[in-house]
């Protein structure tokens, strides 16, 4: 077999992985979990939540490893569950996840006009979203050794900030073991779960790699580094910061900023713009493969049908699927003007984790299927211990996405709380009528218009 | 099962559409590829060169050092090319592999949506 002139090695598979966890609402996230806990333990809940995203990620190399492809998720659905449900989990797996970039571009927005005051931070949004529209309808994607680049460089300078605040205090930590009540650390670790969402989107690379086996390798590391970098930087923001400080970040009237006020403190002037810096770089890469990832995915299901047609519809000069762009954009600017008007950001952050529990039970459940429909079907990478882990998975995410939604909260995040619930319904409902009610006569119709099309293989004489 | 000389066939009816469509050729002009189609019940290869979006050459076997591979069956394949199914379907079923970077994959559909936008 003939080998890709391009592919893709292990290092850029888990920069990629990483680069694309990585956000700047990931910062605000650490806050907000060690405020559930007791001590300044947000290391463990971190280190938990990292250890359940390995044994989600491990399903997600198993399907992999039997159908590497980039229509990854909704393929394994499908193949388990029939197409239907594919569509309806799938879709509002996507838009529960692009909920982050309204999350995303707000933290940024506010983080910027920190350093720069005369830029307004609406105005900043605007202009960053165009951008980035603008770097999608262009099709360029920060990719290979650039993203190597970046995302190494932003995991050192976060371990390096990380250390030099331990240094500043002495290394020492108050009762970083203590976690407080049971309650509270389940809360802290689903939200600590909202670190790690899109890692799995790691397995669109899968046909771009030298070697399959190395996209579940490079998922473990991508967390495992993930995970060390969170706990590190988590414990020396909520060591070197006060605790009005990390109080006055969560409210309404204060500015998600930490990680802004966290540079200051340590290293004044440079540390406020390096972590300007790292936010920006941070923002760039997770929105812009976000974005891409999701207006590529919107195009093929309308190019399956699965979606009207006009969705398909390309760039004439860039090859772009710009219908299914505008349609990204338009979804990502209500959720970002959602932000900027309410300043509910943790209802987002509750989104983003509550989908992705969705996802890993729902993938958890696609292994346990597949292993008795499509027992003999090859597979480079398979879970020991048959269906063990995947059924751990299915309980441990079960548990932590009803806390996420049902679990007890603070009395000042109830109201978050409950904008997540409703907005996850609703998606579910959403999809639900769509695919029942809109698709099989829409179908109907396009099917329809190929049938009445004469093959041009027969009208050519050619079968 | 379509012969290898069926699958040329539909290769070259393939190129007369693509070099044919102005639309096409403009929005795949930077693109300059070799690809290889593989048929894996019958084994047949197959080398398609494009250059600057215009396809200059199918080749029976494998040459060169492929950007894109297609993997699929015979019929899948040479159906692809007379545009009698739509790409993305078999794909989204796994029905056709494809290595390559997504940029190119995308590409290639897009070459089928252009000229085939009623499949």
């Amino acid at each position: 077999m003939t080998e890709l002139r391009r592919a893709v090695g292990l290092r850029t598979v888990v920069s990629t992985g990483a680069g694309m966890a990585l956000a700047t609402v990931t910062y605000l996230s650490f806050i907000e979990l060690a405020s559930y806990l007791a001590g300044n333990s947000s290391w463990i809940a971190i280190l938990t939540a990292g250890i359940m995203a390995v044994l989600a990620g491990s399903c997600f190399a198993e399907l992999n490893s039997m159908f590497p492809t980039a229509a990854g998720i909704k393929l394994f659905i499908e193949k388990a569950f029939g197409e239907k449900a594919a569509i309806i989990i799938s879709g509002v797996y996507v838009l529960g996840q692009l909920s982050i970039i309204g999350a995303e571009i707000y933290i940024l927005s506010q983080g910027i006009s920190q350093g720069f005051p005369q830029i307004n931070p609406l105005l900043f949004a605007v202009i960053f979203g165009l951008i980035l529209f603008y770097l999608n309808l262009r099709g360029i994607k920060i990719a290979g050794t650039t993203q190597d680049i970046i995302a190494y460089s932003m995991f050192f300078g976060l371990i390096a900030v990380s250390v030099y605040g331990f240094y500043r205090i002495d290394f020492n930590f108050i009762n970083p073991f203590e976690i407080g009540s049971l309650d509270g650390f389940i809360q802290a670790v689903a939200i600590g779960m909202s670190g790690f969402i899109a890692f799995e989107w790691v397995i669109t690379m899968s046909e771009e790699v030298t070697n399959v086996k190395i996209i579940p390798k490079g998922m473990m590391l991508a967390l495992g580094l993930l995970t060390v970098t969170y706990a590190l930087f988590s414990m020396a923001m909520t060591s070197v910061l006060s605790k009005e400080e990390l109080g006055w970040v969560l409210k309404p009237e204060g500015l998600p900023i930490p990680h802004i006020l966290y540079g200051k403190r340590l290293l004044g002037s440079f540390g406020l713009y390096f972590m300007i810096a790292m936010a920006l770089l941070a923002s760039l890469t997770s929105i812009n493969a976000g974005l891409m990832t999701s207006s590529r995915f919107i195009y093929a299901m309308a190019r399956d049908w699965s979606l009207p047609k006009f969705m398909a519809r390309l760039h004439s000069t860039y090859a772009t699927p710009w219908v299914a762009m505008v349609v990204v954009t338009l979804y990502c600017v209500a959720v970002t003007a959602f932000g900027f008007i309410t300043h509910y950001i943790l209802c987002m952050i509750l989104i983003i984790a509550a989908a992705e529990c969705m996802i890993y039970i729902v993938i958890a459940l696609c292994v346990i299927r597949l292993r008795y429909t499509e027992p003999d079907r090859e597979r480079d990478f398979k879970i020991k211990g048959g269906i063990v882990f995947p059924v751990i998975v299915i309980i441990v995410y079960g548990i932590v996405g009803g806390f996420i939604l049902f679990g007890p909260v603070k009395p000042q995040d109830v109201l978050d709380q409950k904008i997540a619930l409703f907005f996850i319904l609703g998606l579910l409902v959403l999809a639900t009528f769509y695919v029942f009610a809109v698709l099989p006569g829409m179908r109907e119709k396009y099917r329809k218009t190929a049938e009445a099309r004469i093959p041009r293989r027969r009208r050519k004489g050619s079968a | 099962m379509a012969t290898s000389d069926e699958i040329m066939e539909a290769l070259a009816d393939f190129k007369e559409q693509c070099n044919s469509n102005k639309r096409l050729r403009r929005m795949q002009r930077d693109w300059t590829k070799v690809l290889h189609y593989v048929a894996f019940d019958t084994g047949d290869k197959f080398t398609m060169t494009v250059k600057e979006g215009e396809i200059i050459s199918n080749e029976s076997g494998a040459a060169g050092t492929p950007d894109v591979i297609i993997e699929g069956e015979s019929e899948t394949l040479c159906n692809m090319f007379w545009g009698d199914i739509n790409p993305t379907q078999m794909y989204l079923k796994g029905e056709i592999k494809v290595k390559g970077t997504q940029e190119d994959i995308m590409r290639i559909d897009a070459i089928t949506a252009i000229i085939w936008p009623e499949v």
